[in-house]
């Protein structure tokens, strides 16, 4: 029932159909009766909205519904987060989202919805913030960096695609950790945080990897240090983490599924059932790899779990700005 | 002209009103982050150039009104905004109406047919004319509004 | 390379490739005529159906439908006014008068040709530099950046309303109405009125259809003439005319073209400030009487809507290869693109050409093409279109307003950007009213977080030595063009209240 290893579609179809009748629960026999939607909270295009399409490609290998992915865009995240806490919690409307679940209410007071509003089908893959500055700085290794760092306190400058944002709060862990300050700049973005990059308007900039991946094998980029262990199959030289580097903190950026927190149990299992055949499957993990996230599966409590440690790690953090 | 002068300095207090409202809102964050500009001086600075506007504008407007000799000659300084029609206000008060009642059935049934053809009734009789026309177009654009979203998009997923 | 671009036409001009990009051209077509929808929906929503296709198929109809989104807005722009993309509001301005007389044939074929012209001669000049122009486009600093909104936002404020002061204080309102939302440099929420939905910024895509559809809707319904009905289009119009046309007003297609080749290149400014700065041009040039013509601005130049039309389509290049050469994106659709490749297993950046050639260059080389198929697409559609005209006004109004509402529901699934285009359309129709410019709001509206931001960057990076402002060359050239632009409007404002109440005082019947 649990796993799901064979990538040939017929065989795999099979599974998923034995999977299913043998969970055994009532509700759940015949349970995508109807298409399921998952809703993106944020604009296409994204490392979230890519990694959803890219696990749920396959689908047809694992229900018979149809999976529908839509983007409820706006508010900054809000809007669409909200629209799927509100859905029925039949199982059919879920959530897609990334760590903003847990570092939102961190930066932003009263908003309407938040973590406590969902409960987690599962976490399904893993990227990190990676450092990234140019050739021409001459650094070759994050000591070389916060050597610079510490030469001028305050005036290096490190671009970041968003405030609050877990590439944020990776720098403030580097700070944090070698007793340095240097100029952290927002940029609304990935895509703008690497052009700043590239242009040499910045001397390092943290973007959430696999961007600017293409950038480093072609030597236009340097890595310097990745924010947790990261999986790049295409990344042509060694990956130093957090830890390897001696920071204490280990910061990755999850994406999980979600559906609303009055989801009864037994479809919470088939559902991560029907997404954890998809998340362990050879089509996802080679995506995965490819693309450049670490394709995992912690299913609901285990996904609790580990939401809620990742969580309390960045609440930490976040204390520390400023 | 009366009505034209104080539609006029009507809309420049509101804008005024504007300017104001803005320094209002956002004088809690002045202070906010560490940045060299706050989060308040982009808003404060456009409504204060607003505002230094309007009182320009007001300003010119009365001095010219003064100036003017003859009611011609006073009756040009509107320079085209006279031109309101309140005979045409129901039609766009009508519309308005209607489109909030449309989002709101549209939340409850998107993209129904029966939604634009109720909404388009009710367009008729507020006298858009001519009727037979409007009401073969609403059901011609309601069709292909519903046949657009609902079905291609359906079967694209 | 060159091997490689042969390779690619050979590619492209198979039959069914040519097939997908002609199909997905037209289906940009529809999509830009249709106000509301935008091609990074329409993007978004065809990539599931593209998983199913080989990779350059699938490009070949996301291509298509980018490129031919940027020509589809003309036609609703020009036959009701109603412009189908925000970068074809400028199109309306002449547009929409020359339909008016019975000259919508030969408006929509001005329109289509500059368009291709735009694009082809834009993506000529691009592809040997591709290598080059995502290098320099990411040199753009902060400082340039901001400068260069600055700068467009007030050429265009200035140059496109009819009172100097209304102007001014409508880009004021656009401006204060983007700053609404999280401050993207400190988290600080700004004037949302307490509504989360606004924690993002005033939906821009909802804001405009309001703006430009919603209340252009309403002002047709407040005239008497509602029911009016143009001429229907007397005169054929064939290729040889056309042509003799595009070549009497090269000059201000080149001036275009330039502008949206430039302006696609600078992310965040793009083709909605490109078509505006065109026509902003070619009205300068004619009240300066440069340019002769036997008709004011806004009573129908052709020259007005053949800028803005090369000037949109200009952009494509610019905004794509960086996408294409450095991963980086310079738009949403280019974004929706760029995660399209993902899928596909492809990753975009400086390896990519070496990498996967086939895919780069034929996904640069059809963007040229898609200029062609999207060209033989719409002289298709130019008759079956034109026939608009031929149903009386007020029977669109209606249909215009369902498709306005409805598209702003389409863009993000919500029906809070119904509320936001609705009382955009509200606040549009008042602006109208009072001799306001809405394309200032407009432009306000989406220069005001380039300015911004970047402005408000750049001092953070330089740890607030406003030096940076002079001490790049571009942002340097904006200042200066700038300072001149105010002197010039200040000098033209005061002699002209001058001589203005001279004449009043002096002889009243001269205006």
């Amino acid at each position: 029932m649990k796993f799901i290893t064979s990538s040939i579609a017929g065989v795999a179809a099979l599974a998923a159909a034995v999977a299913v009748s043998f969970s055994g629960a009532s509700i759940a026999q015949d349970f995508p009766s109807k298409p399921i939607q998952i809703i993106n909270a944020f604009a296409p295009g994204g490392a979230t909205d890519t990694a959803i399409r890219g696990l749920t490609k396959m689908s047809d290998n694992f229900i018979n519904q149809p999976i529908v992915i839509d983007s409820v865009t706006g508010g900054g995240g809000v809007t669409g987060i909200l629209q799927a806490s509100r859905a029925k919690p039949d199982g059919y409307t879920l959530l897609v989202a990334d760590t903003v679940m847990t570092t939102l209410p961190l930066f932003q007071e009263n908003l309407p919805v938040s973590a406590e509003d969902f409960r987690p089908i599962g976490v399904f893959n893993l990227r990190g913030a990676w450092l990234l500055a140019r050739p021409s700085k001459g650094w070759e290794t994050l000591a070389d960096f916060v050597a610079a760092a510490k030469e001028r306190p305050g005036e290096l400058t490190v671009g970041v695609p968003a405030l609050s944002s877990p590439q944020h709060l990776a720098v403030i862990a580097i700070e944090d950790t070698f007793d340095v300050d240097v100029n952290i700049i927002p940029y609304g973005g990935g895509a703008p945080t690497m052009a700043a990059l590239l242009g040499d308007q910045i001397d390092a900039g943290m973007p959430g990897a696999p961007a600017g991946l293409d950038s480093v094998n072609a030597g236009e980029a340097v890595f310097l240090v990745a924010s947790t262990e990261l999986e790049l199959v295409k990344f042509k030289g060694d990956m130093i983490s957090f830890p390897e580097a001696g920071i204490p903190h280990d910061l990755g950026i999850w994406a999980a599924l979600w559906a609303p927190k009055d989801t009864p149990d037994d479809v919470m299992a088939e559902l991560a059932t029907i997404f954890g055949g998809m998340a362990q499957s050879d089509d996802w993990t080679n995506f995965a790899r490819s693309y450049g996230v670490t394709p995992i599966w912690k299913p609901l409590d285990e996904a609790e779990a580990y939401i809620g440690a990742s969580a309390k790690s960045m609440s930490d953090l976040a204390k520390l700005i400023k | 002209m009366r009505h034209a002068l104080i539609q006029e300095l009507l809309v420049l207090t509101a804008i005024l009103a504007i300017s104001v409202l803005v320094f209002l809102q956002t004088s809690s964050i002045m202070d906010a982050g560490g940045s060299q500009v706050a989060s308040g001086t982009f808003p404060r600075l456009a409504a204060g150039t607003m505002g230094v506007l309007a009182i320009l504008r007001m300003l010119m407007f009365v001095a010219k009104l003064r100036t003017a000799k003859s009611p011609a000659e006073k009756a040009r300084t509107f320079d085209g905004m006279y031109d309101w029609n309140w005979g045409n206000m129901h039609r766009i008060v009508a519309a308005t109406v209607l489109m909030v009642l449309y989002i709101f059935l549209f939340r409850l049934v998107p993209f129904a047919p029966l939604t634009f053809t109720f909404i388009f009734l009710v367009f008729l009789s507020f006298g858009v004319r001519p009727w037979k026309r409007l009401l073969i177009s609403t059901v011609l654009s309601s069709g292909f509004l519903t046949i657009l979203f609902v079905y291609i998009v359906g079967i694209v997923r | 390379m060159t091997s490689h671009i042969l390779a690619a036409f050979a590619d492209i001009f198979q039959p069914m490739s040519f097939a997908f990009l002609f199909v997905g051209s037209a289906l940009g077509l529809l999509v830009g005529v249709l106000p509301g929808l935008s091609s990074p929906m329409a993007l978004a929503i065809l990539i599931p159906i593209t998983f199913g296709m080989e990779p350059f198929s699938a490009f070949m109809i996301l291509i298509g439908i980018y490129v031919g989104t940027k020509t589809g807005g003309a036609f609703a722009a020009i036959l009701i006014r109603t412009p189908g993309t925000p970068a074809a509001a400028a199109t309306a301005m002449e547009g929409f008068p020359m339909a008016q007389r019975g000259e919508a044939g030969r408006a929509l074929a001005i329109s289509i040709g500059s368009s291709f012209l735009g694009g082809t001669v834009s993506w000529m000049v691009a592809v040997p530099l591709v290598g080059v122009i995502g290098l320099y486009a990411v040199r753009i600093s902060s400082a340039d950046l901001a400068m260069i909104g600055l700068m467009a936002l007030a050429a265009v404020s200035s140059l496109s309303g009819r009172d100097l002061l209304k102007g001014l204080m409508s880009s004021c309102l656009g401006l204060i109405l983007a700053t609404v939302g999280l401050d993207e440099l400190t988290g600080t929420p700004r004037l949302t009125l307490g509504y989360y939905q606004m924690l993002g910024g005033i939906p821009f895509l909802a804001a405009i259809v309001g703006l430009f559809a919603i209340a252009t809707v309403l002002v047709d319904m407040s005239e008497e003439a509602v029911n009016a009905k143009p001429p229907t289009n007397r005169g054929r119009f064939n290729l040889i005319s056309l042509m003799r046309e595009l070549w009497s007003m090269r000059k201000q297609l080149a001036v275009g073209t330039t502008i949206g080749s430039i302006l696609g290149v600078v992310p965040g400014v793009g083709s909605d400030t490109a078509g505006w700065l065109s026509f902003a041009y070619v009205k300068r040039q004619i009240e300066k009487g440069f340019l002769k013509s036997d008709r004011k601005i806004g009573e129908g130049v052709p020259q007005g809507l053949a800028a803005p039309e090369a000037a949109n389509n200009a952009v494509t290049g610019g905004a794509t290869i960086p996408m294409l050469t450095l991963g980086i994106p310079g738009d949403g659709s280019t974004a929706i693109m760029l995660g399209a490749l993902m899928l596909f297993g492809l990753q975009p950046g400086p390896l990519f050409f070496h990498e996967s050639p086939d895919m780069a260059y034929g996904i640069l080389i059809a963007l040229g093409v898609a200029n062609l198929t999207t060209l033989l697409a719409a002289v298709l559609l130019i008759r079956p279109f034109t026939a608009v005209l031929r149903i009386d006004r007020s029977m669109l109004l209606g249909s215009v307003l369902i498709l306005a509402l409805a598209g702003s529901f389409a863009s993000t699934n919500n029906t809070f950007e119904m509320m936001i285009a609705l009382s955009f359309g509200v606040l549009g129709y008042l602006m109208h009213r009072f001799g306001f410019s809405i394309p200032a709001v407009a432009l306000g509206l989406i220069l005001g977080p380039v300015i911004e931001s970047n402005f408000r960057r750049a001092l953070m990076i330089s740890r607030g030595d406003a030096m940076v402002f002079l001490t790049s060359p571009i942002s340097l050239i904006c200042i200066i063009l700038l300072t001149l632009l105010a002197g010039k409007l200040l000098y033209d404002f005061v002699s002209k209240s001058k001589t203005q109440s001279e004449t009043q005082n002096n002889q009243p019947t001269n205006k």
